[in-house]
């Protein structure tokens, strides 16, 4: 966790502050209980008005007072945590920014960012509902026994043995019941149960394996089924375990006071308060069992993130960054290094005016030659950009000259104005509608404009208008390398060569390297 | 929202015991409460007036004994019960919403999509548990304990009792009219903040998009930026959420000082009993606290009832199946369909035929309706207008007069985007069809794939995260499953996409083959020179 608390550090100060406020209002309840009842055991005693007066003023100072106090608490705790899950997201972020390529390939499985995204959501119930919460209860605690300790002090040693055990013992009690396992990666199971059942709803009921899907959502869910009951249990004994020690204290306190008022070491008045005040020093504690049962799972997504966190930045490659506008990339006898795959050695070669079409069987490593001549992905053999190893150079020079469309590119829920701009920041419209004539988008998205949305919000585009639409981003950034990962998938025959003719033209003077199992005519 | 939804009870078995059971011990923790509040005021009392001994009150304390017992027991029951009525209930909400899903009876459940639908069994079930597991509960609480222990201060001390009846009410009143006030405010916290994660995953996701752009770098202080604009907007929020909290504990306290103050000055002039003013001194923020608190998990359990009511009105979509079974299918025929789209304008697709003996194929540009029509052929989506005809020698019939079974058992397909369930290759095509290996290699040959060609052969698994096989590969293996099944109408999606050339004249000469044993086949495809003298059903409008 060191990574984390240096995340977290920045703003500890406020979070301590604010747990501590939180503790004074906790502890306004403690002085408004005691104040009540020493008031009305005087009033009792039918004493002068103005006796009762002061105790009047107090038990409305400590109302009020307990309510403010929590309310700047909340306003402090929360604004440090938005502060500190910000800090973390961006750590988050760049970690992975700057370490691609060991990412690259866990970066196409959804999953993984969708935890990250979740756990780093989760980190502040680790204050917010745990330290916090915790902490203002040992503080009200305190000023209680406090209380008790100058009416009647033998009573409070023995209670502050009795908090004592009970602030310790009830959290960990409600984590070690709790089920220990790693609630994350269940979710995800039954997530991914789901998904692929709802994902092949039509398939399913063509081949009749509906029982098969409906039999592993059920396995799945049933170990996360477990893993709940077992934390409502948890928490179930905790408080059953508080409310048992708040009724012994009350018991204890009782059988102190009454020989302490017999031999006149504690006041009449003080009878009530002594024998009441037990009944709020516990009261800190109630919310803790069900907070503290799903500490495990906190804990989880803490060691998820911090794992990210602390991952070492990539060695700089010392690289002499290339410069010119005109390429020669030559593949000799390359082969992508893939886990469990061996793939077979390439050679090739592209320069201007002489394009390089990668073609072959599916599975054959197509992609992967791509991946290792921008650097996300090792290999062996020799990759040559102007006679210069592609390994003496960082990935991002490399990147500098190259326009690339990856085959897994990304449409980002933003506007199609945005998205294009991701190529050519400066871009004017009338640029943008340019390179949209050049993929046939032009009519379409002077139609609806190019503030429409992409995404489940937006505009419900079709695959071919999605591609079309990252192809041209990718002719924006007008580089002197286009690489090319399967651009015409998802469109016909006859609009993919209309498009490769258009590509091709645009591409006269640049080294074109085109990834495609389609034999396209450029 | 509706603290407790009549639905609820309808589709979930398990909430009904629940409900009554969450009442039972609300009224048992009410009478323990009031109890042991009265046993502790009559302790001080005796000592403080009547001065006596331990011994004396001993019987007094053995009753607070046995109550905090009965107290602790009674929360330990509580919390245990919400917590297997929760995961029951849960679990019945999923089954109910997943078997609808999977039913493929409802069109408009098909529309939502599978994320959508996955993220509501998953994560919008599991928000429902705060609202089983706390709000529930601590709503018959507080039902049942002010009511009952104001009615106990009332009987006790008229004052006080007026006190509690006039600032009662006023917590829900002001809540209610907080709640007015701070309710889009509310929502729009909750709305950002799952926009900011949902930002956040959009970029993470888009990192190798924006590495190859080299605009990687510059997106992380646009995220900073984001952030801190979201951070904002959300303390703004929380503001107005936290000051109405504030003012509502702020009502339960003012409201409970009242009563003491008043229990104080009659105490002074003698019109009350010592007794009856610490009794009631004690109970009095019994009375308050639960209303509270109800406020205080409202918003968790919001979120809950929120997804519950998605699920309700997916169950509540209409379903239709027809009644009718036919088979020897010689010709699919329809008029020109109109279909409607949520979110996209009506697709409407020119009237045409599949003859049996031919190979059919649909053209047309992307976004012409290829892919709605296919889901109509397959039984899933009734909600069209125009005839879809399929006829036999017994006479012609509507498809949405067809039983969805019996007419997808005619049917194989291929689809365009291929989701294998969990298994190995050979189980996976035995869906298909209950045959052995040799015939199971017999049909991947057709497709131009060995035994060898796969890191396993039949037993290489499939569907898993950890799979090997290339895309092509596994459209391979769905076409051979599709081919596999005895079906009398063979649709075909894009069969030859990511699969390289090589491996085209198989897939052409398995078509052939399918249509000379006598299948309708249908061909959705791009390349038209695929096949020798289709029938073409053009759905382009011309572009």
């Amino acid at each position: 966790m060191k990574q984390l608390r240096t995340f977290i550090k920045p703003e500890l100060g406020k979070i301590l502050a604010a747990a501590i406020i939180g503790g004074l209002s906790s502890s306004m309840a403690v002085g408004l209980l005691a104040c009540s009842a020493w008031l009305i055991s005087m009033a009792s005693m039918e004493p002068p008005i103005l006796v009762l007066e002061v105790a009047i003023v107090a038990v409305r100072f400590f109302g009020l007072g307990r309510g403010v106090l929590r309310y700047s608490a909340r306003l402090i705790e929360h604004n440090s945590a938005l502060r500190t899950l910000n800090r973390i997201r961006i750590g988050i972020y760049h970690r992975i920014e700057s370490q691609l390529p060991s990412y690259f390939s866990q970066l196409r499985r959804g999953e993984l960012l969708r935890h990250l995204v979740a756990d780093s959501e989760l980190l502040q119930d680790l204050w917010l509902r745990i330290a916090n919460p915790w902490i203002g209860a040992v503080i009200s605690g305190v000023a209680g026994l406090g209380i008790i300790f100058a009416l009647l002090p033998r009573l409070a040693l023995i209670l502050s043995a009795i908090f004592v055990f009970a602030i310790f013992i009830i959290p960990v009690s409600a984590v070690l019941l709790s089920a220990n396992e790693n609630q994350r990666s269940e979710e995800s199971k039954v997530f991914d149960a789901i998904i692929q059942a709802s994902d092949s709803v039509q398939e399913s009921l063509i081949f009749g394996y509906q029982d098969q899907l409906k039999k592993s959502i059920a396995q799945a869910q049933s170990k996360l089924n477990w893993i709940d009951l077992k934390s409502g249990i948890a928490s179930g004994v905790s408080t059953a375990m508080h409310i048992a020690l708040t009724g012994m204290s009350v018991i204890i306190a009782a059988c102190y006071s009454i020989p302490a008022f017999a031999d006149k070491s504690l006041a009449g008045v003080n009878v009530a308060v002594v024998v009441l005040l037990p009944l709020v020093i516990f009261d800190g504690l109630t919310g803790l069992p069900a907070a503290f049962s799903r500490l495990p799972t906190v804990q989880n997504s803490a060691t998820g993130v911090d794992k990210i966190l602390s991952q070492k930045s990539d060695e700089p490659i010392s690289s002499v960054p290339i410069s010119g506008a005109y390429f020669t990339i030559n593949f000799s006898r390359v082969v992508p290094k893939l886990p469990e795959v061996d793939l077979v050695p390439y050679s090739g070669m592209a320069k201007p005016g002489l394009p390089l079409i990668i073609s072959g069987k599916s599975g054959a490593g197509k992609s992967s030659l791509v991946h290792a001549l921008i650097g996300f992905l090792e290999y062996s053999g020799e990759i040559l950009i102007n006679e210069i190893p592609a390994r003496a150079l960082s990935s991002s020079d490399r990147i500098e000259h190259c326009a690339i469309l990856l085959q897994q590119d990304h449409l980002f829920a933003t506007s199609i104005r945005e998205n294009l701009r991701i190529g050519s920041p400066d871009a004017t419209d009338e640029e943008l509608f340019a390179v949209l004539a050049k993929v046939e988008l032009a009519e379409l998205v002077r139609g609806i404009g190019l503030d429409t949305h992409i995404g489940p919000y937006g505009h419900n585009f079709s695959g071919g208008e999605k591609q079309r639409i990252k192809l041209a981003r990718t002719l924006l950034r007008d580089r002197p390398i286009v690489i090319l990962d399967e651009p015409f998938e998802y469109l016909d025959l006859e609009q993919a060569s209309r498009i490769a003719r258009s590509v091709a033209d645009y591409c006269r003077d640049k080294t074109l390297i085109v990834v495609s199992h389609l034999p396209v005519d450029l | 929202m509706k603290p407790l939804d009549p639905r609820l009870l309808r589709y979930s078995r398990s909430s009904r015991g629940f409900v009554f059971l969450q009442a039972l011990m609300a009224i048992i923790n009410a009478g323990l409460v009031i109890a042991q509040s009265y046993f502790i005021a009559t302790i001080v009392v005796d000592v403080f007036q009547k001065h006596f001994s331990v011994s004396d009150v001993s019987a007094n304390l053995r009753m607070i004994a046995f109550i905090y017992i009965g107290r602790s027991f009674a929360s330990y029951s509580i919390e245990r019960l919400a917590a297997s009525y929760s995961v029951e209930i849960r679990n019945e909400l999923r089954t109910g919403l997943l078997n609808k899903v999977m039913s493929g009876k409802s069109a408009a459940v098909f529309n939502e999509g599978p994320g959508s639908i996955s993220l509501l069994a998953t994560k919008g079930i599991d928000n429902l548990d705060s609202y089983f597991s706390r709000f529930l509960p601590q709503l018959f609480i507080a039902a049942v304990v002010p009511l009952s222990v104001g009615l106990t201060i009332a009987s006790q001390d008229k004052v006080s009792g007026f006190i509690v009846i006039f600032t009662v009410p006023l917590i829900p009143i002001f809540g209610i009219m907080i709640g007015r006030f701070t309710g889009a405010a509310t929502e729009k916290r909750w709305q950002t903040m799952s926009l900011l994660s949902g930002y956040f995953l959009d970029l993470l996701t888009g990192l190798p998009t924006l590495k190859v752009f080299n605009r990687s770098s510059k997106q992380e202080e646009k995220l900073d930026e984001v952030g801190q604009r979201y951070r904002v907007e959300t303390m703004k929020v929380l503001r107005i959420s936290f000051l109405s909290s504030l003012a509502l504990e702020i009502i339960a306290t003012l409201s409970v000082a009242v009563i003491a103050v008043s229990i104080g000055l009659r105490l002074v002039n003698g019109s009350l009993t010592l007794k009856t003013g610490l009794f009631i001194l004690i109970l009095s923020p019994e009375v308050y606290w639960p209303i509270r608190q109800v406020a205080l998990y409202f918003h968790a359990a919001a979120d809950g009832v929120e997804a519950a009511n998605r699920i309700f009105a997916i169950l509540e979509q209409p379903e239709s199946d027809g009644a009718g079974v036919i088979s020897g299918v010689a010709r699919i025929s329809w008029s020109s369909l109109m279909v409607d789209f949520p979110g996209r304008k009506q697709i409407v697709i020119p009237a045409g035929e599949f003859l049996r003996g031919k190979v059919n194929i649909v053209v047309g540009p992307s976004g012409a309706g290829k892919s709605t029509f296919l889901s109509l052929l397959l039984g899933f989506g009734s909600n069209f207008q125009g005839k879809l005809l399929i006829s036999t020698a017994a006479g012609d019939a509507d498809i949405r007069a067809l039983s969805a079974e019996s007419w997808r058992s005619l049917i194989s397909w291929l689809p365009q985007d291929v989701n294998f369930p969990s298994g190995t290759v050979r189980e996976i095509l035995q869906h298909a069809a209950k045959v052995g290996d040799a015939d199971l290699i017999a049909v991947l040959a057709r497709v131009g794939l060995a035994p060898a060609d796969l890191p396993m052969g039949l037993d290489t698994a499939l569907g898993t995260l950890t799979e090997t096989l290339s895309v092509g590969q596994k459209r391979k293996i769905a076409l051979a499953r599709a081919l596999l099944k005895p079906a009398e109408i063979l649709i075909l999606d894009e069969p030859s996409a990511s699969v390289d050339d090589v491996s085209e004249a198989d897939i052409a000469r398995a078509i052939s083959a399918e249509v000379a044993a006598g299948k309708i086949v249908i061909l959705v495809t791009h390349r038209v020179n695929l096949i020798d003298a289709p029938a073409t059903v053009n759905f382009g409008s011309g572009e």
